[in-house]
Formats: structure tokens, C-alpha cells, sequence
């Protein structure tokens, strides 16, 4: 029988009720139920199922069936204006070979231009002529086509299209409203399937973040330095995955120990780059044995070239030698504290460089002299610590005070340097609830008493 | 027993225990739903797909089919009951008739609900006395429901965790009141729209996620741009080029040309194993150790040692950055170190020869205490082209033929043709990137990476 199979047959309901009247008469209860019935049957398939190209072809189906058509077109429009059949389905939830998947293109296009359903009804050969030479040259007397849209139609996805040869095919009101209905489920069933490739993209950017993470924590230092009568202590923890703070830890000549903890502006993954820079390039020049003043001038200067506008650095550096006397030069950074064990006083070790890449004339001369005695510690934090805010009092901020008055506390209670740094942590989680939003980082140098 | 818990789709039973019988009219009998009745359980449904499908707002989506279904069987109030983050059933939407809230205290049957959890199954309950009311649970005695219809919702999509499971509810304290198996259908199918909305937000949710990374390795993108060198010029001797281009956001590769005393200029081009975020970051960390190196050191050996030795141990177990360091004199002698890179080529002009300059040692991070003391050092005349690339390039797939690979040889014949034209560094960067993108068909698998000194009269 060609193209189409059975002429139009009404009432494919199980249990047949009464043939459904000719349209475009009011519908039966039959009809009425039918109609129901394919919308909870297509509600139940969509919200059950993941798999979306069987979901679009039991829906092209159910439009067939229960609008009382021939044929059922799913046909997408690709971003260069191409359409293309997606589901081509006939009566007896068959699939229509390619050869025979024609349909009224000028409908089609119509309803993607104007963005409006389209039903038609063909009476005679004159009306078919006036339509179009499509819908005269595959005979059809009915047709209806609505548009697939989303985002408000501003993306214009394709239609979805039944038709019929048949010339007692009138598709009425209420059929046009439930294959509107069944539209709207293939909307819902494309946008699932676009969703669900987004998830696993988004899924796939989260793990490589994570392992950036991992190689984050990597580049990192050993957090435990003990050598040389120094004993240190590191610590930190990105707000986000990976995090714009660095500290660091590094041997080097003539017994010393170069220690720095940087905290580059902004947040997020991006200003991670840019402290592996300052960090790296940092490690490099001290082991080519460059004093303090002279190492930041090269970073500072090289980190200059590199950064765009707007981005900082700064970055608290100091050397430790054997003999217990330390450098420090800070760019920017929250200033050291510097905890006694003669007299038990906390000493904040100010200074006023600018931090990288703030100032570009800037030179970095002056560093801070000073010596180290048996117990004497010396602690270093980035803002984020400072700054971190109070769990209830939001505009509260842990402060230097309550960092000072820890580390009195702790150093004057005999605590190693590792349980200093711990009991900070522990004071900073409390004070925040453990909402942290800015990088954290910590190091504690204590001067061992045997030394 | 005076309950009966129906299952989706069957048809309710009367009580079989000669409880006074509910006074139910016999048109509401399933099977004999009126047209209009009909009518309105197919428009409710028409309307909820089309808020489902239009809206973008879910929690008036959620309202709206919480009201619905109360309207379309008949009950007096509606729940929707979710999970909230810690797994913990709340409250979500809480509804009366007349698509009003709930004011006040809302309390539904947790009996009933934990019921339906515990089946996953629909639920329609009739009570017709107050000891069948006990047998579920004290809240259906205390609330003196009558009737009441309830249905699992999975919100986590299909195979989702019991945390991600909640329910919608509705209920009636009318005698009158019993709910039919057409109400259950159709309550069960504006269940399914409700899912489908929960989804939509969740699915819109995603979708923003992807955009937020997807936007955040833009940026990072960007900075690692600004990381990179501006390509130097004037440089006595010398025409010199590079270029990159990640396969997806940031490159796993670096170049860098730094300015040497001595009117002397530092050419590097590494690559660190994988691509993405995370060998993006071990790339920018041996690319500043090296540079700031080379400001203080011209001996690239115990450069590349130092670096090898800094970064070797910090580098996870299988990670690997290979490394090409080169420093060019404006009298054309080059020095250079290659650390596990692919061979460096120099082109000869004199006669079209081509040399390939191979590894001093293993890729940083393979050998942590590898001493690199091994460097080459040669003349380049004018007209000579060297060039360096990440196996991004050279292994470039062909379009069609994944064991095509672009190789030398593309490398070569881009250079044979071009260079003895007189190309400039520049243009040859650019014909050799238009032949590997034809050969490739235009698609990118790895991080590209190129870097080219042409030697001129000085």
C-alpha cells in the first residue's frame, strides 16, 4: 500500500470503547480517555526512562495514535538551518524507511519561522495545489506540526509533525492540544539528553581539577623540616581545589634553610598558575645562592613581564641559617610574628615592600635581620587566616590579636612547633564553623632548644 | 482488615469486613468517570507538561502541580516531601485547597510516607475506622485523615539512592472522600511532571556547573597566555617564533625565550605528561624554574640538573616534563640540552640537509638524581632554520587513519618547502601549523607547541 499503511481507523483504545466520532465533532469519553491515558502513558516513559532516542519514538508513536494519524515526524534543525529526520514512525509503531521520509517542508519551515503550531486540513486537489507541492504530491488531507523550541524560542530546535492521506482526517482542538502536550515532552526529553552530556562533561572537569589538586599538593614542600636546629612546620588548604597560597621549605648551601609562604590575588584554579610561578622561580634563585633582597628583585621583576594588570603576589621569604640568625623579606605579606622565649613577648616583624608585581620600580633592599635563640618561634600565616570570618558574626574577623595571643599562649606552654601550628588550625576552624572562604596557610619555625 | 493499600493501577476493593461502607456515589466508580471528569484530569495533565516544558522556575512548577493535584482528585491538601542536602525528608511544598499555602502547622502522615518509601510503590489509602486508622500510624488517627493518596519520587534519577528519594502527598479528612484507581493514575503521572521538574533543576543546575568550569579554565587559560613569552624581536642574528595552542583550555606545554647577556637569547620548549589543569601547572613550574635559572646561570647542564633535582621529587610517580634549553650567540653557535624531548632540527640552507639533535638525558622527574653534564654545541649559518616541537605535533593523527602520524617527515617537507623560499620564522610557524591542522582534518588531540630560530646576517 505504499507510503502509507491502513486508512484512517478510529478507537485503538484497549478494551474499545465507541468509535471516536469524525472531527472535528466535541470528543467522547473514550476519546477523552485515550487522550488522558497517552499523556499519563508519555509522563510515565519520560520521567522513568534515560534512554531518549527510545523515549522520542514512543512519543512519536503515541501522537500517531492517539491524534488518529498516518505518519509521525520528529525532525531537527541543525545549527547551518539543515533539517533532519530524527524519528520517522507509521501506524503500528513501525519505522518509515529513509527513501520514504517526506514531509511538508514548506509546514515545517513555516512553523520554524513563524513559531506557531500549524494545522491543516487539505478538502479537495485545488486546496492541495495552493498548499504546496509537497502536500499534493504525497496526497495528504491533514497535517499538523509544532514548534520544538527552548530558551523561550530562541533556539529553535525543530518540530514535531503527524499527517494523514485520509480524507475523512480532521484533526480537532483537542487533538492538537495533547500533541502539543506530547511536544512538550520531547522538549523536556532533548533537554535531558543535552543535560546529561553536560553532566558528564561537568564531571570530567571536576576530576581534572581534583588531579590538579593532587599535583598542587605535590609541588608543595614535605610539610615537616627538621635540620640545622631548626624545626618547621607547614600547612595549608585551598579554598577551592587548588589554591593561589604556597609555602615552601627548601634546603640549600652552606646550611641554611630558605622558607616562603605567597598568596596570589584572586581565587580559583587560574591564580594557581601563577603562584607555582612565584614559588618555582623563588626555589630556582635560592639555590643559585642569591641573598634574600636580590632573590625577590629577580621574581619581582620577572613576575612583572608575566602578570597581567591587577594581579599580585605576596610573599613573606626568610633564610635560616645554622647559626640561629634569620633574613626576612616581606612583599606585601601579613607581617611575621616573632614569639620570645626570654621574656615571652610576641614581636610582629612589620616591614613595607609592596608585593610582587604591585610596584614595578620597586627594589626589594631592605631585609629584616635577626637571630633565632633556643625556643624562640617565629610564625607565618597568609590572610586567609587573618581574615578568616567568625561563624555567626560574619563581619568578624579572627584578626592578628587572636593569632598573637595563640601563639603566646601555646609557645609560652612549651608546645613544639608542630603543636602550635595544630592549635592555630584547630582555633581557625572553630572561629569559622569550617567555612573557609580564602586559601589558608600556616608555617611555624621554632628554634630547638638543644641546638 | 478494614485498609487496603492499592497498587498502581488496580481497582480498588471494597472493605470486606462489613465496615459501614463509604457513601461513595456510583458515578465514581473507575470505570465510569464521566467525560467531564475526564476532561479534567487531561487538562490538568495538558497544563502540567506545559509548565514543565515552558518554565524555568521550579518552585512555582512545584507549587503549581502540588495544587493540581489536589484539584484533580478532589483532596483537601498536598505535600511534596524531599530530601533536603543531609538526606533529611522536609517539607518542600505544603498546599491547601483553592491553590493556597498551608498556614500554620503541616503535618502529614509520616506513617504513610514511610510506607511508600519502604514499598516504592504507590499508595491509596481509605480509612473507615478509627482502628484502621492505628494500624498505619498514629498520624493518620491524630490528623482524622479519611483518605489519603501517596507516590514515591525518585529525584536522583534513574537508580538513585535512597537519600535521594521523596514523596508527593495528598490527603482528605472527608468521609465522603475516597480516591479512585483514574485518581491514582493520574496523581502518579502529575508525579512523574514533578519529577521531571526536579530533574530540569537539577539537569539546569549541571548545566551551569559546566559553564562555571568551563569559564574558570578560560581564565586560567588566560593567565597561562600572559605566563608565556611575547615573542622577541630584534634579536642580533637572529628571526625568532613560537607558538602554542592547547588542546583544551590550557596547555600541558611551555615555551619561553628569555634575553641572556651578552646579546644572547635563551630558546625553551617543554612538556609535561597528560594535558589539562593539572600538567598545566607542573609545565608553569618548570618553565619559572628554568627562566629564573637562566637570568642568574648560563650553564645549561647544571641548569637542568638544578632543575631536574628541584622539581624531580615533587612531581607524582609517572609524571614527567621533557625539556629542550637552548641558548642562541648572535654569531649563530648554539648551545643545547634535551631532556626527553622529541630531537630538535636544524635545517641547513647551504644544501637542504637536515640534523637532528637528540637527548642528553632522561625527562625531569624520571630520575631524580640525574646529572645532566652533556650539552651540544654548534654553528648555524644564515638561512638555517632549527626547530623544536611537542609531540602534540609530531603525533598529530591523520583524519581518518589514527596510525598516520605526522612525524618528521611533515615537519621536514613543511621545512624543505618554506624555509629554502626564505621563509621567515613566522610564516614558517604558520605553514607547518596549517599542514598538521590539514592533516589532522582540523581536530586536536594534544597540546602543540613550536618554537623556531632562524639564523640571519647579523
Amino acid at each position: 500500500m505504499g507510503l502509507f499503511g491502513k486508512p484512517d481507523q478510529p478507537g485503538d483504545k484497549p478494551g474499545g470503547g465507541p468509535p471516536a466520532q469524525p472531527q472535528p465533532a466535541p470528543p467522547s469519553t473514550a476519546a477523552m480517555r485515550t487522550h488522558r491515558d497517552a499523556l499519563i502513558e508519555a509522563i510515565a516513559w519520560i520521567s522513568q526512562s534515560d534512554h531518549v532516542e527510545a523515549m522520542l519514538e514512543r512519543i512519536v508513536d503515541s501522537s500517531i495514535q492517539v491524534t488518529q494519524a498516518e505518519r509521525g515526524f520528529l525532525i531537527e534543525r541543525h545549527s547551518n538551518g539543515e533539517l533532519r529526520v530524527r524519528i520517522a514512525r507509521e501506524r503500528q509503531q513501525r519505522p518509515i524507511g529513509r527513501g520514504d521520509q517526506r514531509f511538508s517542508e514548506s509546514t515545517v519551515k513555516r512553523v520554524l519561522d513563524e513559531q506557531q503550531p500549524q494545522r491543516l486540513k487539505v478538502r479537495n486537489t485545488q486546496e492541495a495545489d495552493a498548499h504546496g507541492s509537497s502536500i499534493r504530491d504525497l496526497g495528504l488531507r491533514a497535517l499538523m506540526c509544532v514548534p520544538l523550541s527552548t530558551d523561550g524560542g530562541a533556539t529553535r530546535r525543530g518540530v514535531l509533525y503527524v499527517d494523514s492521506r485520509a480524507s475523512a482526517r480532521d484533526f480537532g482542538d483537542s487533538d492538537l492540544q495533547t500533541f502539543e502536550a506530547l511536544s512538550g515532552l520531547v522538549r523536556v526529553a532533548l533537554d535531558k539528553q543535552r543535560s546529561v552530556d553536560a553532566r558528564i562533561e561537568s564531571e570530567r572537569l571536576l576530576e581534572e581539577r581534583r588531579i590538579m589538586a593532587e599535583i598542587q599538593g605535590k609541588l608543595m614542600p614535605g610539610a615537616f623540616q627538621s635540620r640545622w636546629g631548626w624545626e618547621i612546620h607547614g600547612w595549608y588548604q585551598p579554598a577551592e581545589v587548588a589554591s593561589g597560597d604556597f609555602y615552601d621549605i627548601v634546603p640549600l648551601n652552606r646550611q641554611r634553610i630558605g622558607i616562603a609562604v605567597g598568596d596570589v590575588s584572586g581565587h580559583g584554579i587560574g591564580p594557581a598558575l601563577i603562584a607555582a610561578t612565584a614559588q618555582a622561580g623563588l626555589r630556582a634563585i635560592l639555590r643559585l645562592d642569591a641573598d634574600l633582597p636580590q632573590a625577590l628583585s629577580v621574581l619581582h621583576q620577572d613576575i612583572t613581564q608575566r602578570m597581567a594588570d591587577g594581579h599580585f603576589c605576596t610573599l613573606l621569604a626568610a633564610l635560616l641559617c645554622e647559626d640561629g640568625a634569620a633574613s626576612i623579606v616581606n612583599a606585601g605579606h601579613p607581617a611575621a610574628l616573632l614569639w620570645r622565649a626570654a621574656d615571652g613577648s610576641v614581636e610582629s616583624l612589620e616591614s613595607h615592600h609592596p608585593g610582587l608585581g604591585m610596584l614595578e620600580e620597586h627594589v626589594y633592599d631592605a631585609a629584616i635581620e635577626i637571630r633565632m635563640h633556643p625556643g624562640d618561634v617565629l610564625l607565618l600565616v597568609s590572610d586567609g587566616i587573618t581574615e578568616a570570618r567568625q561563624r555567626k558574626a560574619r563581619h568578624e574577623f579572627f584578626g592578628e590579636e587572636r593569632v598573637r595571643a595563640l601563639l603566646g599562649q601555646q609557645a609560652a606552654a612549651g608546645r613544639d612547633a608542630r603543636a602550635i601550628r595544630e592549635a592555630l588550625i584547630r582555633e581557625v576552624q572553630a572561629f569559622t564553623g569550617g567555612k573557609v572562604h580564602d586559601d589558608l596557610t600556616v608555617m611555624v619555625v621554632q628554634r630547638r632548644a638543644e641546638a | 482488615m478494614g485498609l487496603f493499600w492499592n497498587r498502581k493501577g488496580k481497582d480498588e476493593t471494597p472493605s470486606p469486613d462489613g465496615a459501614p461502607p463509604a457513601p461513595a456515589p456510583a458515578k465514581l466508580e473507575p470505570d465510569m468517570l464521566s467525560s467531564g471528569t475526564l476532561r479534567t484530569h487531561r487538562d490538568a495533565l495538558l497544563a502540567a507538561i506545559a509548565w514543565v516544558s515552558e518554565s524555568d522556575d521550579t518552585d512555582s512548577m512545584l507549587e503549581r502541580i502540588v495544587d493540581s493535584s489536589i484539584e484533580v482528585t478532589r483532596a483537601e491538601r498536598g505535600f511534596l516531601i524531599l530530601p533536603d542536602a543531609n538526606g533529611q525528608l522536609v517539607v518542600r511544598v505544603a498546599r491547601g485547597r483553592n491553590k493556597q499555602p498551608l498556614v500554620g502547622e503541616a503535618k502529614y502522615s509520616t506513617g504513610i510516607v514511610k510506607r511508600v518509601l519502604s514499598d516504592s510503590q504507590p499508595l491509596n489509602l481509605t480509612v473507615t475506622n478509627e482502628s484502621e486508622a492505628l494500624e498505619i500510624g498514629n498520624s493518620v488517627l491524630d490528623l482524622g485523615l479519611r483518605a489519603a493518596m501517596c507516590v514515591p519520587l525518585l529525584t536522583g534519577g534513574s537508580g538513585g539512592s535512597a537519600a535521594e528519594r521523596g514523596v508527593l502527598y495528598v490527603d482528605s479528612k472527608l468521609n465522603t472522600r475516597r480516591f479512585h484507581a483514574e485518581d491514582l493514575q493520574t496523581f502518579v503521572a502529575l508525579s512523574g511532571q514533578l519529577r521531571i521538574a526536579l530533574e530540569k533543576q537539577r539537569l539546569h543546575d549541571d548545566r551551569l556547573q559546566k559553564k562555571r568550569l568551563e569559564e574558570e579554565r578560560r581564565i586560567m587559560g588566560e593567565i597561562q597566555k600572559d605566563l608565556m613569552p611575547e615573542i622577541p624581536r630584534n634579536v642580533p642574528g637572529w628571526d625568532i617564533f613560537g607558538w602554542y595552542r592547547p588542546a583544551e583550555g590550557t596547555t600541558g606545554d611551555f615555551y619561553d625565550f628569555i634575553p641572556l647577556k651578552g646579546q644572547r637569547l635563551a630558546m625553551l620548549l617543554g612538556d609535561a605528561s597528560g594535558h589539562g589543569v593539572g600538567p598545566s601547572l607542573i609545565a608553569t613550574a618548570a618553565q619559572s624554574a628554568l627562566r629564573s635559572t637562566l637570568k642568574l646561570t648560563d650553564d645549561l647542564p647544571r641548569a637542568v640538573s638544578l632543575l631536574n633535582e628541584d622539581i624531580g621529587p615533587r612531581m607524582d610517580d609517572g609524571r614527567f616534563c621533557t625539556m629542550f634549553a637552548s641558548v642562541l650567540h648572535a654569531d649563530g653557535s648554539v648551545w643545547m640540552v634535551n631532556a626527553g624531548h622529541p630531537p630538535a632540527l636544524l635545517w641547513r640552507a647551504r644544501d637542504g640537509s637536515v640534523e637532528s639533535f637528540g637527548n642528553h638525558g632522561p625527562a625531569l622527574g624520571m630520575i631524580d638524581e640525574f646529572e645532566f653534564t652533556e650539552s651540544t654545541r654548534m654553528q648555524m649559518q644564515a638561512g638555517d632554520v632549527l626547530i623544536v616541537l611537542s609531540d602534540g605535533i609530531l603525533e598529530a593523527e591523520r583524519l581518518g587513519d589514527r596510525s598516520a602520524l605526522f612525524g618528521e617527515q611533515g615537519v621536514l617537507a613543511v621545512l624543505q618547502r618554506h624555509a629554502a623560499q626564505g621563509a621567515s620564522a613566522k610564516a614558517l610557524t604558520e605553514a607547518l601549523i596549517s599542514e598538521v591542522l590539514r592533516h589532522s582534518g582540523g581536530s586536536q588531540a594534544d597540546d602543540m607547541t613550536v618554537v623556531i630560530a632562524r639564523k640571519v646576517a647579523n
